[in-house]
């Protein structure tokens, strides 16, 4: 049984309301959505700014209120108030921004404390402490950084802190919303490298949001591409890495700048992502897929189970789990 | 090929409330003619404030240079008068900014700015500078140029604003063009996009690019040269074949090993311990030796100078010292 | 060089740069300390206060009483300020003059605190339609000039600091509420107070850890910079007559009547004119000096 399962997530936003209160434009920002997470397990989630891969994530967790579909937790809705409040303790959520994720004003120790504070898991003071110093030991920060602001630290410092806030509530499952992508790449490592050993130790299951591909690829067990709201592919990592079959994925794992000076890269995707207001009619990516024929302008294609653990939504995705 | 920009030993502050930041320490580095060069470093190395110290750019009134010479073109330019610097930035060299969004005025068309620079340095007319401007625009790939100039920056996607500085940055047909993080605030597809268009117009137009980026990819694909900088020294420069197959510095080495392998998934990343010094608080010796999991007792007391390795390019670190064979620590 | 120069370093030759952690309000202190010109302000600002509170008790004059035979006197050594044209002391005039100028600062800040900060706190916290609603209200009072009110309340009461009170009462809170607002809805939007909700906070939770030690800042430099604004429109109501009636003193009475005699009795003018501007200068200086110090983003940048 799966941790999380995701079934047919849809967030809309209203973006324009008449004088009487009235929806007149609506932003799908999340169509459709299932993906499930296993105990243990990394899911990465990749696609360009504004693909919804964050609105998943914080619709998921409650944050923003969900349009339409169901949420599973160890195989009940969240919607039952017992289950959602087990749920909402036990998954936890790292931000993108360490600057503006952690209150300015307060210090280390309260950052890192108010999560027990707010479940009243605390015996007393001196527990309290206690905890906190645990937490930050085992993000690799000293005891004394507790008395310190937020300010005082550089990002991948904050980052861990905010991982320390994280762990407060021992979470089965970590929800990572771009969690190194503030950061410069020598500290990017020692954050992934932090991630991963904590989940070897506490055997969290991650979800693991990012745009850096080659980083989701190294971290994840499986990959989910997001395109326009949509989940256009999933698969196991090694797979979707190496043998993309939704031409999206092909794109973006081409158009990563590789270090080394000898590849030449291929063929660029032209055009860019449509407004989100507007998606184009039939499968959305077809007004800059390479491939397109008549029929994906007309019919949307659905995430077929192409074998081997992978989907995509592509009408012409070849078959077949050979690598 | 005849040497275009020539930096000599550039070392910057800047007063703060705080007190002195060291920003750059002794950078050297040249350009010529048609080459595109790369700078590679994390935030805070001083990669943007060089760029910025050769263009002038740095707030006069804090910055402090507090040794080096810059050379264009053979003529020191640092003695050169405000009037005759806004000649150089314009015609001679020029500079596309990291977020396109900030670096676009928006209350002005596209149209407008990229007037601007035309109407002022070449001294053309309202109408032909429009067809100058649309030429430009098409030049940079973006459709119905036309149209576009009477667009205001919000009106345009990431990519196209970028698109539309790149077009302003040209509009003088500049011999250098400093690209400042161009593609940072980008997507990987539309990164991909004006990379691509970087590299055709330097082809065609046989202009100098310095591409100054964190992105090791994007130095990789792009350049011919590297320079590798940390807290503010070039630690390391060479081809870029050389400093990508066989990094001679630690730090090019740990942030090469910081890249994940798409080959070896689940080889465990290295990378580099500890963080970026305080530019307040420099360390004293090599700047590096703090991180450096080869640290010696003489990279705590002294800078190291350049050595050049086997491979054709010049690396600060104490490993290389020829000196260093020869004293059998052992 | 030797061989030792290449012996690999020890991690205790590792020297790490200890920084001892600061307070956050002692940051806010140190970089007021810096400040000469806030600490000057504040100075004038507590001799202001005291002397208005205690001032009059050590004179042995009252406000009101009059000496006909002492009338226009020049400052000396019995009347340190001088007489006005009934004879009362002006030293004596001034303080209680200072009395009712601060008082209606304060008065101002305190209908700034409670008004101002809880309807703008509660428009923005309910946010939607009752938010449009409320913050349409205070555009409409806003367009209402000043003086109107004083003139109406001046139909319904007669002359007096009453007026003044309820004036200030009506308008002054509206530049707050709108403050309030602005930052708690940029607060809302703060990824802190997001991750807040995810580990569980409850909206009281936020409001009270994260929201409130966040407006502190611009509630308190709003506040102090509200006072001299209430102070001067005093002393202008005063000034042309709308104000506190006779034979209370306020400056703004002082230097009207001052005025009348500038030619031949200037003391008569510059005391409570420079008391007023003194008070105004203190607490201008203070306002910007905790603008300063109280702005995350100026701290990051001092040490």
């Amino acid at each position: 049984m799966a941790l999380i399962d995701m079934q047919h997530v849809t967030k809309t936003f209203v973006v324009d309301r008449d004088w009487l209160g009235r929806p007149v434009r609506q932003l799908t920002a999340v169509h459709d959505v299932s993906l499930s997470l296993a105990a243990g397990e990394t899911v990465g989630l990749v696609g360009e700014s504004g693909c919804g891969k964050s609105t998943l994530a914080r619709t998921v967790l409650g944050l923003y209120p969900k349009t339409s579909g169901t949420i599973l937790y160890k195989g009940k809705s969240v919607d039952d108030e017992a289950t959602g409040r087990a749920f909402r303790r036990h998954v936890q959520m790292i931000f993108q921004d360490p600057y503006a994720s952690l209150d300015p004003r307060m210090t280390v120790e309260d950052i890192v404390a108010e999560p027990l504070r707010n479940y009243h898991l605390e015996r007393d003071k001196a527990d309290l402490r206690c905890r906190v110093t645990a937490l930050l030991e085992e993000v690799d920060m000293p005891a004394e950084a507790a008395q310190r602001y937020p300010h005082e630290f550089s990002g991948g410092q904050r980052q861990r802190i905010g991982i320390a806030r994280a762990l407060a509530l021992s979470p089965e499952c970590i929800f990572c919303d771009e969690p190194i992508s503030a950061l410069d790449v020598s500290v990017q490592v020692q954050i992934v490298n932090m991630l991963q050993r904590l989940q070897h130790e506490r055997g969290l299951s991650y979800l693991f949001i990012a745009h850096d591909l080659a980083m989701v690829h190294h971290l994840s067990q499986r990959i989910g591409v997001m395109y326009l709201g949509r989940l256009v592919e999933l698969g196991p990592s090694d797979a979707l890495y190496h043998d993309p079959r939704h031409p999206y994925t092909q794109a973006l794992i081409a158009a990563i700048p590789r270090p080394d000076p000898h590849y030449r890269r291929h063929d660029v995707l032209a055009g860019e992502v449509p407004s989100p207001l507007a998606p184009p009619p039939g499968c959305v990516f077809h007004p800059r897929c390479p491939y397109t024929q008549e029929r994906c302008r007309k019919e949307v294609p659905l995430l077929r189970d192409l074998g081997g653990g992978r989907l995509a939504a592509c009408h012409f995705a070849k078959r077949g789990d050979a690598v | 090929m005849a040497t275009l920009l020539d930096v000599q030993n550039l070392s910057i502050s800047f007063r703060t409330y705080r007190g002195i930041l060291a920003a750059t320490h002794d950078v050297t580095l040249h350009v010529d003619a048609g080459e595109t060069v790369g700078i590679v470093g994390e935030s805070g190395c001083g990669k943007s404030v060089t760029a910025h110290a050769v263009m002038r750019l740095l707030p006069a009134a804090t910055t402090i240079y507090s040794s080096g010479t810059i050379t264009w073109d053979g003529e020191a330019i640092q003695g050169y008068t405000e009037k005759e610097m806004n000649h150089l930035r314009g015609r001679e060299m020029a500079m596309v900014f990291q977020d396109p969004m900030t670096a676009l005025n928006p209350v002005l068309s596209i149209g407008s700015q990229i007037r601007e620079g035309l109407t002022l340095h070449q001294h053309l007319s309202r109408s032909d500078a429009d067809q100058e401007a649309a030429a430009l625009l098409r030049e940079v790939g973006i459709t119905s140029p036309e149209r576009r100039l009477h667009q205001y920056p919000h009106e345009l996607s990431g990519g196209m604003r970028q698109r539309c500085l790149i077009a302003m940055a040209l509009a003088c047909s500049p011999r250098l063009l400093f690209a400042d993080e161009p593609t940072t605030a980008l997507d990987v597809t539309t990164e991909a996009q004006v990379l691509q268009l970087l590299r055709s117009l330097q082809a065609e137009r046989q202009m100098a690019v310095v591409l100054i980026s964190h992105n090791l990819g994007v130095i990789a694909q792009m350049c011919r040269r590297v320079y590798v900088m940390y807290a503010g020294c070039v630690v390391e420069e060479g081809p870029v074949e050389a400093i990508f197959d066989e990094p001679a510095h630690p730090y090019t080495q740990g942030l090469l090993a910081s890249l994940p392998d798409p080959a070896h998934k689940d080889k465990i990343l290295t990378g580099i311990a500890g963080q970026a010094p305080d530019l307040f608080h420099m360390p004293t010796g090599c700047r590096f030796y703090p991180r450096c999991r080869q640290a010696m007792q003489i990279c705590k007391r002294q800078v190291p100078p350049y050595y050049t390795t086997g491979t054709g390019h010049r690396a600060a670190c104490w490993l290389l010292c020829p000196e260093r064979e020869e004293c059998a620590w052992h | 060089m030797d061989s030792r120069d290449f012996a690999p370093l020890r991690p205790q030759d590792r020297e790490a740069i200890y920084v001892p952690p600061q307070k956050l309000r002692e940051r806010g202190w140190r970089q007021m300390k810096k400040n000469r010109l806030a600490l000057w302000g504040l100075a004038i600002v507590i001799v202001m206060t005291v002397i208005a509170l205690f001032g009059p008790l050590f004179s042995s004059y009252s406000y009101a009483d009059q000496d006909l035979s002492m009338a226009n006197a020049w400052p000396s050594a019995a009347h340190w300020f001088g007489t006005d044209s009934l004879g009362r002391d002006l030293l004596v005039r001034v303080l209680y003059g200072a009395r009712v100028s601060l008082s209606i600062g304060f008065a101002a800040s305190l209908i700034n605190l409670f008004i101002g900060v809880l309807y703008g706190g509660f428009a923005a916290l309910a946010g939607g339609k009752t938010d449009r609603i409320m913050m349409h209200i205070v555009d409409v009072l806003y367009s209402i000039p000043m003086l109107l009110y004083v003139i109406l309340l001046m139909v319904v009461f007669k002359p007096g600091l009453l007026n003044i009170y309820l004036a200030l009462g009506i308008s002054y809170w509206l530049n707050m509420a709108r403050i309030v607002r602005g930052q708690i809805l940029s607060l809302k939007e703060q990824d802190y107070v997001m991750a807040a909700r995810s580990y569980g906070a409850s909206t009281w939770q936020i409001l009270w850890r994260h929201m409130i030690p966040n407006c502190v800042g611009p509630i308190i430099v709003t506040l102090t910079l509200s006072i001299p604004d209430a102070i001067f429109t005093e002393a202008f109501l005063s000034f042309i007559g709308l104000g506190v009636s006779a034979p209370m003193a306020s400056w703004g009475v002082l230097t009207s009547e001052g005025i009348n005699s500038m030619r031949s009795f200037p003391f008569q003018l510059i005391f409570p004119a420079a008391a007023l501007c003194l008070t105004m200068l203190g607490f201008m200086f203070l306002g910007d000096g905790l603008r300063d110090a109280l702005d995350p983003q100026n701290q990051k940048e001092a040490g």
